[in-house]
């Protein structure tokens, strides 16, 4: 398995250290991450700095940009080969070195990075891979439905849905065309939406009824500046205590779907620029029944209690 | 966040407001907090996908990626710190770990397996 794969000199590697074209080396082994590079967490300048270089000191050098295991299993994906003379004397060297840094950096070495260091490239290579059987969604097919079919224990979901994946392209959420186009929401299809919505309903406070008088402007302004300090703390409340509520959920696959939907493809994809804002659009549609009716209702009321 | 949360969240929201306040009072003020959504949004995905030169979005950038890719139970604060640090005087230690966010960058209380903490 591993003598068929492809070998390079550490000069061909250097080679490659444009942003399109960037490969690195960790552990011997020679990775391709042009298509990760804009979509590093960290910035893409961190890795160019380092394109076509060894990088395995640096990726657990706290310092630097301590990398959790994720980073070690999208690594894994973009493999290409192995390093020449990764046999005897490059491969010690590189252990002495990579001993070294984790005694200097004590503790934080210690955490998810030891059995990285300690087993030698093959097995590690192995271990990953066994390691995939067992990983719970194929990205490459629709989600939401392998989700729904595979019922996982809630250990087991909540564990793998914490762990970051990363995608050169958009995942697939639903299996359906028409909904697929739901699930793929650009950044500023946000503020198209709601913009609109914002000046409506800041128009409503400005506008007299025929018993009530409208705000003066700067009454108004004033309670919309207060309504986005409001908004701050929501912020905080929904990501913590409703989208965060791990714990509480029970073992279900009612719950995991829920949950994913919600907010774990988020933490699974953190990096895809479109799946996290399901149903954008569709939403857009109701949007008359859940807030202009709500208002429709309490003007009808009010005009109505007022009147008696 | 997903617009149909947006609605499920935003509609109680804005129909308890109306219940506290003059409803002209509870329009300015839904409307501005939905305005706080926009800005969020905005925010959260160019803390994913850009680079930063404010040194708040820079900071924001690096706290909210530690959320993501070391520990998912700290560091809930998206657009700012505020509210972790506030709750860290109410809700402290829950887990025996210290919570409060900056102590991050000095070292790991919790010895963590898989990015989330065990103790």
């Amino acid at each position: 398995m591993m003598t068929t794969d492809k070998v390079y000199s550490l000069a061909e590697v250097a080679k490659h250290r444009k942003a399109d074209d960037c490969w690195v080396i960790h552990n011997q082994k020679v990775y391709n991450v042009s298509d990760f590079v804009q979509d590093h967490p960290g910035g893409e300048e961190f890795i160019l700095d380092h394109a076509g270089e060894d990088i395995t000191a640096l990726m657990k050098d706290e310092l630097e940009h301590l990398h959790s295991e994720g980073a070690y299993e999208m690594l894994d994906e973009l493999y290409v080969g192995r390093l020449e003379n990764s046999g005897d004397g490059t491969k010690k060297d590189g252990k002495a070195s990579s001993g070294a840094s984790v005694s200097s950096s004590s503790k934080t070495g210690k955490e998810m990075i030891t059995d990285v260091d300690e087993e030698d490239p093959d097995s590690l290579k192995t271990d990953i891979q066994a390691d995939k059987k067992e990983k719970f969604l194929d990205l490459s097919q629709p989600l939401l439905y392998q989700l729904w079919k595979a019922n996982y224990p809630k250990d087991f979901y909540m564990k793998q849905v914490h762990i970051p994946r990363h995608l050169p392209y958009s995942a697939r959420v639903f299996e359906s065309d028409f909904l697929e186009v739901f699930s793929r929401t650009p950044w500023w299809l946000v503020p198209v939406l709601w913009l609109p919505v914002v000046a409506l309903i800041f128009s409503w406070s400005l506008q007299g009824g025929e018993t009530v008088g409208a705000l003066s402007r700067e009454k108004a302004g004033s309670t919309f500046v207060t309504g986005i300090f409001v908004w701050s703390l929501a912020e905080y409340s929904i990501h913590r205590f409703l989208f965060h509520v791990d714990d509480l959920l029970p073992d279900s696959t009612y719950s995991n779907v829920a949950h994913f939907l919600l907010h774990g493809i988020h933490h699974y994809l953190p990096m895809d620029r479109y799946v996290k804002k399901i149903f954008c659009g569709m939403i857009f549609l109701f949007l008359c029944q859940f807030v202009a009716l709500p208002h429709f209702c309490l003007s009808l009321f009010r005009a109505h209690s007022q009147d008696s | 966040m997903p617009p149909v949360l947006t609605i499920l969240i935003g509609s109680p929201l804005y129909l308890l407001a109306h219940v506290l306040f003059e409803s002209h009072y509870a329009d300015a003020l839904m409307a501005g907090t939905y305005f706080g959504y926009i800005c969020y949004d905005m925010v959260h995905y160019s803390l994913h996908h850009s680079a930063h030169k404010v040194q708040h979005l820079k900071e924001m950038k690096s706290y909210h990626f530690k959320h993501h890719y070391k520990q998912a139970d700290l560091g809930y604060g998206i657009t700012s710190k505020v509210w972790d640090r506030v709750s860290f005087f109410f809700i402290s230690s829950a887990r025996g770990c210290e919570r409060r966010p900056n102590t991050w960058k000095k070292r790991n209380p919790c010895g963590e397996e898989s990015g989330r903490p065990s103790c």
